[in-house]
């Protein structure tokens, strides 16, 4: 099959969103104009009661429980107070955790419910199916809560959009989960290494790849564990398979290119500081079956940065694990790897620098170097290859262990904004521009060509 | 700068795509499957072969030193338009005591050398199709560097000529002959089918930044003498491969070489790709600097979905072409050391044990297979999260340079001795992939090809 022949009943992802893509455009650009530079800097509250920060999480799935619950754990000074999950499973499951802890929750199915009878609430995380993040955050908001929403947004740009606003009208913070904003490895990388050392040179080529193999099962009910079809039907899902892998479903999330790519083509909007101009793709449901999303895509992005053109190619793969997911920014004098996992990451220098150039950044303390590498083998001389073969490259080292896992900074970032104003490292702005990147990628394969972005696109 | 703003590539061609189309269509249906091997003819004077060679540029001196390694064929001409190719050449084959005569027009050279049995062509990709026509008509087989050419329509009237002169016309795809490459198709992917199902292909070809090619004054050709040949200036001449009138930027070059790996594995051309690229680095280039290309392969198994780069640059990470199936990947280059191939995590233990026992692989030491890091449990990841892919060798020793197999694959079949691995109909099929990348880029939107296009 390929993306024109896949089913149209789907829908577009368009008109799934709820607003076409016209629409869109006209909309944004009438509300949105100039409003993002002038947006201020949310005023931070002072913490509650002897600097205990009150806590509630809607949704305790496997990332809002095994994942953030237990990060903020290991963050002093915070403490659950509610867990909100429509299945009983998760509710059980996540304030018996929570009791280890001597946290005691109070446990509810309606987040309403939640939001009337917990007043002492400050901040409330977001971990339910994309689709839901809108109502859940924005009625957070609302309640005058601060929010930690996982990302994506939404699988809706015109609810992402609402969430920004929400944010903007109630004055509340609202960090969006592109963890790796706060991931030390990443802000040293670009303040450090590019900016600052500026050891890349001019950069004109990202990459990033997402590569799961097929052990991937979808996950299933515990037995007897089973929301009955009335429950299920309330909240939106026909069966029990929708909810646990509504990562799959055009009405519940984005597939793989927003579940694992929405991570990686935000740090090239980031580290190039700009989104992107144009995006076209390829994808599709060739491989599994029942699904609604593309298993594989790839996707170029165009970026017009004030050094020149940057090309990006992202792809996520759902049917080989091959070298697993990092990015990389090629420049003309060096390239940096980065990962979160700490031993993908790595810097090399371009073959024409001269010997030693990096010397003075090691000294520095900005690189370490690595043992001394066999250069290239010299089989043989090819026209091309030899006029132009580039030496070997030579690793180094960033000089930064991250202390804690990788979502805790990130939570910490929150939390830290909460009491003393630091700013929040993703708000919802930065968000926002990441999901049209990320979401017109589906677009993308459905139109078979070059989508132009229109700068306004990306502003609420 | 929008690659949209460039210059329609097809208007160079000589030929709109969709004038192209309907010739195709008309000229090639069907020619292809029934079109007979070519007969071999028989070696001149004592089991030598007395060859020329039309254009002693670099690379055409890398042909040269490779053909010096093959026993049983001997220079007796050299061609080249430059004086400094002429001298440089014709001095080294001296030394290795094979006198040639010497030849600035090939005509010329086809009238007087009668005893010639094959030519080796490594002019610019502009000039293939005019030199390789010429030698067939004459009745030379010909060893002919890629690009066929930087036309289709040239490259068409290639494979018509050596159907017609029932000469041979090897392409230099060296990679074709590669024992590596040979052994990893034949044996890795068809007989112990250890990537399962190919779902995905990725190439790349990331050079560092270079600085254009330069030349000695004391050698530069005249304005007339560069006039009667097509070019402007010296620089165009040393340089060709950036002008758009020469040849077909680096993703003909170098990216050709690896595209032609994807149909050539894949085993069937692509259905349709979409591109992106640019002019974005360099000045004073005519051809994109960076290129990025998806193909979509129809096979039997599946949508194959194809990755091609090549920077111009950045050298980060070098040449190399991946095969990715559901239960194993493929890392191959020309480069034995980035020869791998991995096991997916969901495999049994042991799993490929047994192919190691038959000697399809080498497994690794055991240091090598280090585990990924326990850094943390993401819900995405650790749900999902592949165990780590465990590299595997390949038990094949190349001790050939990559392009002295491909000659010799040529030099056999002149003798009779075999089949060409590259002749001019899969060549022409991995021109009309890789030239298409550069009308795709002009276009902003995927291409679909249709089968008839592919086939003369």
């Amino acid at each position: 099959m390929n993306a024109r022949r896949t089913p149209q009943k789907k829908g577009g992802s368009n008109s799934r969103r709820g607003i076409r893509r016209r629409d869109f455009l006209a909309t944004t650009a009438a509300a949105g104009a100039g409003f993002w530079l002038a947006s201020p800097l949310r005023a931070a509250k002072p913490a509650s009661k002897n600097g205990e920060l009150h806590v509630a999480i809607i949704g305790a799935g496997t990332q809002g429980r095994e994942v953030l619950i237990e990060n903020c754990l290991k963050i002093p000074g915070i403490r659950f107070v509610a867990v909100c999950d429509i299945w009983p499973y998760n509710k059980l499951y996540a304030s018996g955790r929570l009791k280890a802890y001597k946290q005691e929750v109070n446990a509810y199915e309606d987040y309403r419910e939640m939001l009337e009878k917990e007043k002492a609430l400050d901040a409330v995380i977001v971990a339910t199916p994309d689709w839901m993040h809108a109502e859940h955050a924005i009625a957070c908001l609302q309640a005058g809560k601060h929010v930690y929403c996982e990302k994506e947004m939404s699988n809706s740009l015109e609810k992402a959009k609402q969430m920004v606003l929400a944010a903007r009208q109630t004055g509340k913070l609202l960090q969006i989960g592109h963890q790796r904003r706060s991931n030390p490895l990443y802000t040293y990388s670009l303040e450090k290494i590019i900016r600052d050392a500026k050891l890349l040179g001019r950069i004109t080529t990202t990459y990033g790849q997402w590569n799961r193999g097929k052990s991937a099962v979808d996950p299933g009910c515990p037995k007897g564990k089973e929301l009955d079809e009335a429950t299920l039907q309330k909240y939106g899902y026909d069966t029990m398979h929708q909810l646990l892998n509504w990562r799959w479903y055009r009405k519940y999330g984005g597939g793989p290119i927003e579940d694992l790519g929405s991570h990686q083509i935000d740090v090239f909007n980031w580290f190039l500081g700009t989104p992107p101009k144009s995006v076209m793709a390829s994808g599709g449901t060739d491989y599994y079956k029942g699904r609604e999303w593309y298993d594989n895509v790839m996707a170029i992005y165009e970026y017009d940065t004030p050094a020149g053109v940057v090309r990006a190619l992202y792809q996520v793969l759902t049917t080989t694990s091959a070298r697993g997911y990092y990015e990389t920014f090629m420049g003309d004098e060096g390239t940096l790897q980065i990962s979160e996992d700490p031993r993908k990451c790595r810097v090399y220098a371009e073959g024409h620098l001269p010997l030693g150039a990096w010397d003075e950044w090691v000294k520095k303390g900005y690189l370490i170097e690595l043992p001394w590498k066999v250069p290239e083998d010299k089989s043989e001389t090819d026209a091309i290859v030899d006029i132009y073969k580039s030496p070997e490259q030579v690793g180094w080292l960033l000089p930064v262990k991250p202390e804690g896992s990788y979502h805790q900074a990130h939570l910490e970032n929150f939390f830290d904004a909460i009491r003393n104003g630091t700013p929040l490292n993703c708000p919802p702005e930065v968000a926002y521009e990441t999901a049209v990147a990320v979401l017109t990628v589906n677009d993308a394969v459905a139109a078979a060509k070059r989508i132009d972005f229109q700068p306004e696109e990306f502003k609420v | 700068m929008t690659s949209a703003k460039k210059p329609q590539s097809d208007s160079r061609r000589g030929l709109s795509r969709r004038d192209f189309l309907t010739t195709t269509a008309a000229a090639g249906a069907g020619f292809w499957l029934t079109s007979p091997l070519r007969a071999a003819e028989p070696a001149s004077k004592n089991g030598e072969l007395h060859i020329a060679i039309i254009g002693a540029g670099t690379q055409g001196m890398v042909l040269m030193q490779n053909c010096l390694k093959i026993p049983g064929v001997r220079f007796v001409a050299v061609c080249d338009i430059w004086p400094y190719s002429q001298r440089y050449a014709s001095r080294r084959l001296k030394a290795y005591k094979q006198e040639v005569n010497v030849y600035e027009d090939y005509r010329e050279m086809l009238e007087k050398e009668k005893a010639l049995d094959a030519v080796i062509v490594a002019s610019p990709d502009w000039m293939h199709a005019e030199h390789a026509i010429a030698c067939l008509q004459a009745g030379k087989h010909v060893y002919c560097e890629k690009e066929m050419s930087n036309s289709l329509e040239k490259a068409k009237q290639m494979v018509l000529t050596a159907r017609q002169t029932g000469k041979l016309l090897q392409i230099g795809h060296q990679r074709r002959s590669n024992p590596r490459y040979i052994f990893a198709l034949e044996k890795i992917i068809r007989d112990a089918k250890l990537l399962g199902r190919i779902t995905t292909g990725y190439g790349q070809w990331n050079r560092g930044k270079a600085d254009d090619r330069g030349w000695p004054k004391e050698y530069e050709l005249d304005k007339a003498t560069l006039n009667k040949y097509g070019y402007d200036t010296m620089h165009q001449f040393c340089n060709w491969r950036w002008y758009r009138k020469y040849g077909g930027g680096p993703i003909e070059d170098l990216g050709s070489h690896q595209i032609d790996i994807f149909n050539w594995f894949l085993d069937t051309p692509p259905k349709s790709v979409m591109a992106s690229g640019g002019m974005d680095y360099y000045k004073g280039h005519e051809w994109y600097d960076n290129v990025m290309a998806i193909y979509e392969f129809d096979t039997p198994a599946g949508v194959v979905r194809a990755f091609y780069q090549v920077l111009t640059t950045t050298s980060a990470r070098g040449y190399y072409e991946t095969f990715m199936g559901d239960e194993g990947t493929l890392q191959l280059s020309e480069d034995p050391r980035k020869c791998r191939v991995f096991a997916e995590g969901h495999l049994p233990l042991g799993a490929w044990d047994k192919w190691a026992k038959k000697g399809y692989l080498i497994k690794l030491p055991v240091e090598e297979q280090k585990p990924e890091a326990k850094g943390e449990m993401d819900a995405i990841t650790s749900v999902y999260k592949s165990p780590p892919q465990i590299g595997w060798l390949m038990p094949v020793e190349v001790e050939k340079s990559y392009h002295q197999a491909h000659l010799e694959n040529f030099f056999d079949a002149v003798r009779g001795k075999g089949k060409l691995n590259c002749p001019p109909e899969v060549a022409y099929e991995t021109a009309v992939t890789v030239l298409t990348v550069n009308d795709a880029v002009a276009a902003g939107k995927r291409i679909d090809f249709q089968p008839e296009e592919f086939k003369v």
